[in-house]
């Protein structure tokens, strides 16, 4: 993109002349674009003279650091218009519409006060005295002045400003007229303007003398310049309005001689004054100086003007092309750095200035964006981060939860069968009187001879029976015998010389306590869930929670030890008339004395605590020590007992599977542990419904230790 | 107002602005990040027992196993499945406990399917009394929970032990249940006396039972002889026989011997009920 061009308005008060120059800048190159004067109806300093004094007196309690946007409204000071109304300017102002650019304005010549001093770098306080004593006070007590130091022939000189600058005033009218916005770059005062724009221009590695002669209606004056290097300022002081220019030269003559000064290798004629006459006569004057105008060979020409302008006017307007030119050029470092426009103006058009309270606030700003940010960017990492660890856990979480499915599904076991048994007793209700009613009827009927039942069915929603007896009044006690007995009808017959009564009777069923049983069987489930949830902390699935993995050893030892109780009783069971004698106990193998003595051997100290964890129902340590030790010791004459005991612990885990394993390698010798394989094998078929395989062992048992304690066992066992 | 009294006022209206969007972006974020922070506790929490769980499992399922089979062990179970197959093989698994064989015929009656299913049967036969009745209490005291619905028992048509029955039961099912394979034999009381109720105790004829063809027969014998301790009978063949008192005859024995009155009494069970049978001496 290409940059866009910089304007700048040079405007120059100059007498009853008020002169424009239109300049743009386009990287280094500089175009005009506009020369423009008018006649003013009245020098500004003059018309304002009379007024100045009202105008002073308002502003003489303007508070600088109060001026509101640095502006000042003109309309607020004076109610008396008339001194710049239907002014020629204003219609030059709105022609060039200044808002479009900058602009710099000269300053008068009689409000600069030159001093000369000893060192350019001034102090504040001693810059503060000098202009005290050189201004009025009221000036210097509204702070009315600006000053900047000048060298000139490196003699350096404070130049003070005091008073308003009336050009700017009326700008400042038409803006606020007009609703502008003009932007004030630059207060120059000519002699620096003039100098800048020469220094700027002509050739750096020049070693000629130079002069600038400047022949304007109020300012006259000359520079001189020494190999690019300012040396003299020397003013022409004519009387005539309209001066002739044999004065001119005489006056300047007399300047140079005073400052010994010797013709100059080139003479620049510019100002109002500079015509082909001036030169001529010049020139005529100056046989060793090379004279003519201020051309400004680097300038450029608008296209749109070339019409109309001629180099003459350059050099008339050189004055306003300078402050033009300087404005365009401050960034350059050869410039002069002399500026009196009025502190307020400046701080007024530094839109974004910002003070020692400003830069406060911004640093605390960017401090607070940056740890925010610094923060912000963190915690939204940790979120994030929480989000994937969370996404992570979930996924391990759900996996590891579902492999431990079986575990948590132990947690809620007892619950669902808490639930079951309130099933089971509402599905028992009233139902499975059979067993009652027949052992009833039995013994009923044994003892009251002679009697006995031809049929029992069921009748409605009870039950039917019908019988025979030799005695009657055993009729009446049979139907006492279960609920709502009644006797439907009684008739006698005749068996051989006997006289029977036949009866039949309808009844309601008794009730069976099934209460009483499930009752026990909850109790006995809550007592486990209190004693678990006690010493182990178990809850149920339905908690979210799991088995605290700690508890479970404990937990799981005392359902063992209950368990193994039960196990007992499964193999020493309580025998009866309707449980038969299968389940008889089986015989332990004990390996010999010789062989377990040495209690300090390794093998032996394995042994007795795979016995001491078969002993105490600690099955999974058992089983543990039990498959540690058949890898330690493969070939252990205690190795076969070692066996026998994991396959009896595996046969009554129901792993019928593992108790073959742990047997197999048991029936390829026949030593003295043999016997008891075959009869453990025998009750791991038996047990596992498999009847015929037993009684194959027990039988093989039977004929070949008929003596042995096994053999004898398996007698038992197959009901011999 | 001046120009940096005005950007700084700004600026400070920018820092407000920061300040409370950042507090409040932070305070949200933080509020975000704490919830699922308490998340990540909570489930590194579970995970960890998790963990130790699993460490453990071979352990722990085993311990589930003996749980499992101590609920099986409960008075009373309901199955987690069922159907004809698992009933009749639990039947035949009652016949064995039982340590009986009995003949029955086994069909499916119905089957519902509810909150609590259950599946119908009969069974119908004939057995000994006594192996029927454990039959039933076996049925209704085992730890499946079998209900009986009906029962019909009537007697044999000839004298025995031998009764003809059916029953109508059904099996109850809930789906988390008790596999019917974990569940173990229960013992169950034996209050029932062994009698045979259905036995008729008397008969019009007489039973056809095995009787020793050494034993006489009293309707085929003559006493030829009497002495005090002693009578002499003869039998159909015309072999003489030599009977003391309490001495067995067919269906009963020499009950007394009165040789003033040339008589002998005889207690016979032929019909159910005892009979006295008195011969005398036939005087020639």
């Amino acid at each position: 993109m290409a940059k866009q061009k910089r304007l700048a308005f040079g405007i120059l008060e100059d007498g009853l002349v008020l002169k424009l120059a239109n300049l743009s800048r386009d990287g280094n190159q500089m175009t005009l674009h506009a020369l423009e004067q008018v006649e003013l109806n009245q020098s500004l300093h003059l018309a304002s003279s009379d007024k100045t004094s009202e105008i002073d007196s308002k502003l003489n309690g303007w508070d600088l650091d109060k001026a509101p946007s640095g502006e000042i409204n003109l309309n607020d000071i004076t109610d008396d218009e008339s001194i710049y109304q239907g002014q020629p300017y204003e219609a030059l102002f709105r022609t060039y519409s200044l808002e479009r650019g900058v602009i710099a304005i000269s300053t008068h010549e009689e409000q600069i006060i030159k001093l000369p001093i000893a060192n350019p770098t001034l102090s504040n306080k001693q810059k503060l005295k000098l202009v005290k004593e050189s201004i009025p006070k009221i000036e210097f007590k509204r702070g009315k002045w600006q000053t900047s130091v000048v060298s000139i022939n490196e003699q350096p000189e404070l130049w003070i400003h005091h008073g308003s600058n009336k050009l700017m005033d009326i700008l400042e009218k038409t803006s606020v007229s007009d609703k502008l916005k003009y932007y004030y770059q630059l207060a120059d005062a000519n002699d620096t303007a003039l100098a800048n724009l020469f220094l700027q221009t002509n050739p750096p590695e020049s070693t000629d003398t130079s002069m600038v002669l400047y022949l304007g209606n109020e300012y006259l004056r000359a520079l001189v310049f020494d190999c690019n290097k300012w040396t003299f300022s020397l003013p022409i002081r004519v009387t005539q309005h309209i001066p002739d220019i044999e004065i001119i030269y005489s006056k300047l003559s007399l300047a140079m001689d005073e400052s010994h000064i010797p013709d100059p290798n080139n003479l620049y004629l510019c100002g109002d004054f500079c015509n082909d006459d001036s030169l001529t006569y010049l020139s005529s004057q100056l046989p060793n100086t090379k004279v003519g105008k201020w051309k400004l060979s680097t300038l450029n020409i608008d296209p749109e003007i070339t019409d109309t302008w001629n180099e003459t006017q350059t050099a008339k307007f050189i004055l306003a092309i300078a402050l033009a030119w300087k404005a365009l050029t401050m960034d350059q470092p050869a410039f002069l750095k002399t500026n009196f426009l009025p502190p307020y103006i400046i701080e007024g058009q530094k839109v974004f200035k910002i003070a020692w309270h400003g830069y406060l606030t911004l640093a605390l700003l960017f401090i607070s964006a940056l740890s925010f940010t610094y923060g912000l960017q963190k915690l939204r990492r940790d979120v994030k981060n929480a989000n994937d660890k969370n996404a992570m856990l979930q996924k391990e979480h759900e996996e590891k939860k579902k492999a431990a499915e079986t575990m948590l599904s132990m947690a809620n076991a007892i619950d669902i069968q808490t639930a079951n048994i309130e099933v089971i007793k509402t599905l028992l209700t009233n139902k499975n009187p059979w067993t009652e009613i027949l052992t009833k009827l039995n013994s009923s009927f044994q003892s009251h001879p002679i009697s006995w039942l031809k049929n029992l069915r069921k009748d409605g929603t009870g039950f039917k029976v019908t019988g025979v007896t030799t005695h009657r009044p055993n009729i009446v006690v049979f139907s006492n015998l279960f609920p709502k007995g009644a006797i439907v009808k009684v008739f006698h017959r005749k068996i051989r010389s006997f006289t029977v009564w036949e009866f039949e009777i309808n009844y309601e069923y008794p009730d069976v306590n099934w209460y009483e049983m499930m009752e026990k069987d909850v109790e006995q489930l809550r007592k486990y869930q209190e004693e678990k949830t006690e010493k182990t902390g178990l809850v149920t699935l339905q908690d979210e929670k799991v088995i605290p993995a700690e508890s479970t050893k404990d937990k799981a030892l005392g359902l063992i030890t209950k368990k193994t109780e039960q196990l007992k009783q499964a193999v020493i069971p309580k025998t009866s008339d309707t449980v038969v004698t299968q389940r008889a106990v089986i015989d332990i193998p004990y390996p010999p004395k010789n062989l377990i003595a040495e209690t300090d051997n390794p093998m032996v100290k394995a042994y007795i605590a795979i016995i001491t964890a078969f002993n105490q129902k600690s099955d999974w340590q058992m089983i543990d020590l039990g498959v540690k030790f058949n890898n330690n010791y493969p070939n252990s004459p205690l190795g076969g007992y070692v066996r026998w005991y994991l396959a009896y612990r595996a046969m009554h885990n129901k792993q019928y599977d593992k108790a073959d394993i742990w047997l197999e390698p048991l029936f390829k010798n026949k030593d003295s542990i043999y016997p008891y394989v075959l009869l453990l094998a025998g009750k791991i078929r038996y047990d596992n419904g498999d009847i015929e395989r037993a009684e194959f062992f027990w039988r093989q048992l039977v004929q070949d230790y008929p003596q042995h304690q096994t053999g004898k066992t398996a007698r038992k066992l197959m009901g011999y | 107002m001046t120009n940096t009294q005005r950007n700084t006022t700004v600026i400070s209206v920018l820092l407000a602005l920061v300040l409370a969007s950042g507090l409040f972006l932070f305070n949200k974020l933080r509020g975000q990040y704490n919830v699922v922070d308490k998340k990540n506790k909570d489930l590194t929490a579970k995970i960890v027992q998790l963990d130790k769980m699993l460490a453990m499992k071979e352990k722990i399922e085993r311990d589930y196993e003996e749980l499992k089979l101590m609920l099986a062990e409960q008075s009373k179970v309901i199955v987690q499945e069922d159907n004809p197959a698992i009933t009749f093989n639990y039947l035949l698994q009652v016949l064995k406990w039982m340590k009986r064989n009995i003949n029955f015929d086994f069909s499916m009656s119905s089957k519902k399917v509810s909150d609590s299913d259950w599946n119908e049967y009969i069974v119908s036969g004939n057995s000994h009394f006594m192996d029927m009745v454990n039959f039933i209490k076996n049925i209704e005291y085992q730890r499946p929970l079998l209900t009986i619905e009906e029962l019909s028992v009537n007697e044999s048509n000839v004298v025995s032990d031998t009764v003809m029955f059916s029953f109508v039961f059904k099996t109850h099912i809930k789906t988390d249940g008790t596999a019917m394979n974990l569940i173990r034999q229960k013992d169950v009381p034996a209050f029932i006396q062994s009698y045979v109720v259905f036995k008729p105790r008397i008969y019009d004829k007489p039973i056809e039972t095995d009787i020793d063809p050494s034993l006489l027969r009293i309707d085929k014998i003559t006493i030829v002889g009497i002495t005090e301790t002693r009578v002499f009978l003869r039998d159909e063949n015309g072999i003489i026989h030599i009977l003391s008192v309490g001495e067995p005859v067919a269906y009963g024995y020499l009950y007394s011997i009165d040789n003033k009155q040339d008589k002998v009494i005889f207690k016979t069970n032929q019909y159910g009920t005892s009979e006295d049978k008195i011969l005398y001496l036939q005087k020639k």
